[in-house]
């Protein structure tokens, strides 16, 4: 029986494919196996780097910082004088991010050069996993590494995004277990759920299956977040819809996992629960109504999902019913979306 | 306040290992479909685990998880691929034995795999240096030499051992071809083809001058320009080196010899290097026009690639230019398009200087002529249409200790036979030096850490006629070439 999925590095797996392959095919053609090929599906994880590491650079003689677009990072030579310059570690304190570019907080014009290294004794910034453990579970370890990025590519270390994993899953046993009492928190009841807390569930499920078919972990990851940050604000928590949930945490986090399918009450284990399915007609979604309003007057409403995105719902708002004469002549200086409710164009 | 992880971690995994929560059973409902996902297995180093392993091993855990949940029979197991130098380096400096150390960094590995709580069916670890593993390595290594494999010449001047080798290379084509229905990375795939190295040309015979029997054989994947070659080369380990060496060239060709048999393949072919060769006083004769043409040894061609022979083409082929310049070799075009005075031209373009008697070649573009000349040194008896690959056999024997043994025993005459299938596993003997014995001489046969084991097991005897054991170990990848299929057994 063939292998499934292989999952390893790609650094040092040539040979080894290739010598297994063939061995493979001496003993198919002795009749021992009763497939051509071994490894079905191969995917490569993506290596992961140390933190990220800032570098500055400065005038050996002034001391003024000079931004990286004028140093060549090879020789550590000032493009624009010709001079060699000095350089120094900065902590993520004295830093700011725009898009991809890092600079210096005090000092917007001076770009900060940015750059992660393969995980090396000598350079010092081996992360152990055992220390993550400690700290912060085995449940953060492998959600973390699941949430820094696409499987595949290489990624570079985080410890602040450990800590936020981290402070996911608190929140998650939050929903669930008083911290005070360790007893169920009483907004989890056997209850009817309503409309909107089922929608938000079979979206998740829907997300959640099919980024692990297609082995998006982070994205996945990512809806439950999302999940999450609803059911926060819920005040009644239906465990109808908690326990969904669960399950869909449970490959991911399995330990936390348990205790809280434990804890809500159900019988058995989740490894051969079967898996939630989601249904469509909790996918749709109703209608609310959005008021269109310029300088603050209201002008127009529309009906569209509550859901829909900020460009989507703005794009509608300039072109609905008599909006585009009240515009016409006028410049658009912003436009305000509050989500769920209204849209709000600025223009004089 | 964080939620108490720690408390809630330990009680699960104890809860998973105690109920065998993730044990795949050998009898299951077959009604059910299947998933085998499996991770590449560790070398279980000193340094214990770091970052990179739970993420890819995370990922088969959410799928493995994910599809019992589905419905699927599924199959996640673990094991370890621990033959290998450090713990034979580290048996040398300490005397520690390397079963010793390694199963001590397999206690450790494994606790730090449990403490991640991946579903792993721990009852179907393996472990590559257990006997009850490695017998089936050595089962199957007697499959594979079971018309598969030849015991040969390995073919290092400086060492005549006498090695495994595994004909890899029958299987280079189906190895190639079979890439290509795989859901696999393209990048890795393309890696396979390019190990593979496969390519189109023609093998074409040079007979040599004074002499009936004896042919060169070469491989070329441009047989378009034959009429451009000017010389050829022998790898210095080609047979024909002594025969069509003149006797006024002897020591030179010699010294030639002693020279190349002490660098590697590496430094050999490196592009930068600059070409060194020696005339053999010898010549060939060119088919496609009846010329005479000198045969030179350098060690940029090596025997283990093609034929060991090269007909050199220095008008298009980098190298030979290269290597015809340096030596006042004449350099011919024979297709136009390049300026020769300055470089080789590799390009297409139409084909000159390439007729003789009835036959042409001219007027064509490179792979007309290709075709043309294929099938006229075909007609001629000659040469044929050949596709050649880079893939070399497999160099299977070690001189170490820490591998396994081979299940061989050789006569007097070392006429090698294999263990019967009751006789194993074969099992390492203890020893209390594991390194290489020194040897005086450095030409001599290397004596592998296992020529010095205790008579015992060094010699066997069956219905009255001794034998002796193989002393070499196979190689690391022996055991992880198949580990996949032991935990299906």
């Amino acid at each position: 029986m063939p292998v499934d999925l292989y999952v390893g590095g790609a650094e040092h797996s040539v040979l080894h494919l290739l010598y297994a392959r063939f061995w493979h095919k001496v003993l198919y053609d002795i009749g021992v196996v009763s497939t051509e090929e071994p490894f079905s599906k191969l995917v490569h994880q993506g290596m992961i780097l140390g933190e990220m590491e800032y570098q500055l650079y400065y005038d050996k003689e002034t001391n003024l910082p000079i931004s990286a677009d004028d140093v060549d990072s090879n020789t550590n030579i000032q493009i624009s004088t010709g001079r060699e310059v000095s350089s120094k570690i900065l902590i993520e304190d004295d830093i700011e991010k725009f898009d991809d570019i890092f600079v210096l907080k005090n000092n917007n014009k001076i770009r900060i050069d940015a750059r992660s290294y393969k995980m090396s004794k000598s350079r010092g910034n081996v992360i152990n996993p055992d220390d993550i453990v400690t700290n912060y579970g085995a449940d953060s370890l492998r959600l973390y590494e699941m949430f820094m990025g696409p499987l595949r590519d290489m990624k570079s270390w985080s410890n602040k995004g450990v800590e936020g994993v981290h402070r996911f899953l608190n929140r998650v046993w939050r929903l669930a277990v008083d911290e005070e009492t360790d007893q169920l928190v009483s907004e989890v009841k056997d209850i009817e759920p309503t409309y909107d807390q089922l929608h938000i569930l079979h979206k998740t499920i829907k997300k959640v299956t099919e980024d692990i078919e297609n082995l998006q972990f982070n994205t996945a990851i990512a809806a439950m977040m999302i999940f999450v940050n609803e059911a926060t604000n819920w005040k009644d928590r239906p465990k109808s819809v908690m326990n969904p949930f669960i399950l869909l945490l449970f490959p991911f986090a399995p330990h936390i996992a348990e205790e809280l399918w434990t804890r809500l009450g159900n019988s058995g284990n989740p490894i051969y629960h079967a898996w939630p399915t989601y249904s469509d007609k909790y996918l749709q979604v109703n209608e609310i109504t959005w008021v269109i309003q310029i300088n603050g007057k209201i002008r127009e409403k529309i009906n569209a999902s509550p859901d829909i995105a900020k460009e989507e719902v703005e794009k509608i708002a300039l072109s609905t019913g008599k909006i585009p004469d009240l515009l016409s002549g006028k410049t658009i200086r912003k436009i305000i979306v509050v989500p769920k409710k209204l849209v709000n164009i600025v223009a004089n | 306040m964080a939620y108490p992880f720690k408390k809630i971690e330990e009680k699960w995994q104890k809860y998973w290992e105690d109920n065998k929560s993730f044990k795949t059973e050998d009898k299951i409902d077959t009604s059910k479909p299947k998933f085998y996902v499996l991770d590449m297995f560790p070398y279980p180093s000193g340094a214990g685990l770091h970052v990179g392993h739970p993420e890819g091993y995370t990922a088969t855990d959410i799928i493995a998880r994910y599809k019992r949940m589905k419905g699927f029979n599924v199959l996640h197991p673990m094991g370890w691929d621990a033959f290998g130098l450090p713990a034979e380096q580290y048996a040398i400096e300490t005397g520690t034995h390397p079963k010793i150390t390694t199963e001590k960094n397999i206690a450790r590995f494994r606790k730090q795999l449990k403490k991640l709580g991946f579903s792993y069916d721990w009852d179907r670890e393996v472990d590559t240096t257990d006997p009850k593993y490695f017998k089936w390595t050595q089962w199957i290594f007697e499959e594979v030499i079971n018309g598969k494999s030849e015991r040969g010449e390995h073919p290092v001047y400086r060492r005549p051992l006498r090695q495994w080798m595994l004909k890899i290379t029958e299987y280079a084509e189906r190895l190639l071809d079979d890439l290509e229905d795989l859901d696999w990375p393209e990048s890795t795939k393309e890696m396979q083809r390019n190990w593979i190295g496969r390519s189109e040309g023609a093998e074409v015979e040079f007979s040599i001058n004074g002499f009936k029997e004896e042919k060169i054989l070469v491989f070329t994947t441009r047989p378009d320009t034959l009429f451009g070659a000017t010389y050829m080369v022998l790898a210095p380990e080609h047979p024909l080196v002594q025969k069509v060496t003149t006797p006024e060239h002897k020591d030179e060709i010699n010294k030639y010899l002693e020279a190349a048999a002490r660098k590697s393949d590496l430094e050999r072919t490196d592009l930068q290097k600059d070409k060194t060769g020696v005339f053999t006083g010898g010549y060939a004769i060119n088919p496609a026009n009846n010329k005479k043409i000198p045969i030179w040894i350098a060690d940029y061609v090596l025997i283990s690639y093609g034929t060991g022979a090269i007909m050199a083409v220095p008008g298009h082929d980098t190298r030979d230019y290269e290597f015809a310049s340096k030596f006042n070799i004449p350099i011919l075009e024979v297709i136009s398009g390049g300026n020769l005075e300055k470089e080789a031209f590799t390009g297409d373009g139409i084909l000159v200087n390439s007729e003789y008697e009835d036959f042409s070649i001219n007027g064509l573009n490179v792979p007309e002529a290709i075709t043309k000349i294929t099938k006229w040194l075909e007609e001629k008896g000659i040469g044929k249409y050949k596709v050649n690959y880079k893939l070399r056999d497999w160099l299977f024997s070690r001189q170490r200790y820490w591998g396994e043994p081979f299940p061989i025993i050789y006569d007097e005459n070392t006429n090698s036979f294999p263990l019967d299938d009751s006789d194993l596993p074969l099992e390492l003997p203890a020893m209390n030096d594991y390194r290489p014995k020194p040897l005086e001489d450095p030409d001599a046969e290397p004596q592998p850490p296992l020529s010095r084991a205790h008579e015992s097991w060094k010699f066997i005897e069956k219905e009255g006629v001794i034998y002796h054991r193989e002393f070499n170990t196979m190689p690391q990848w022996a055991g992880s070439c198949w580990y996949y299929l032991r935990f299906t057994l």
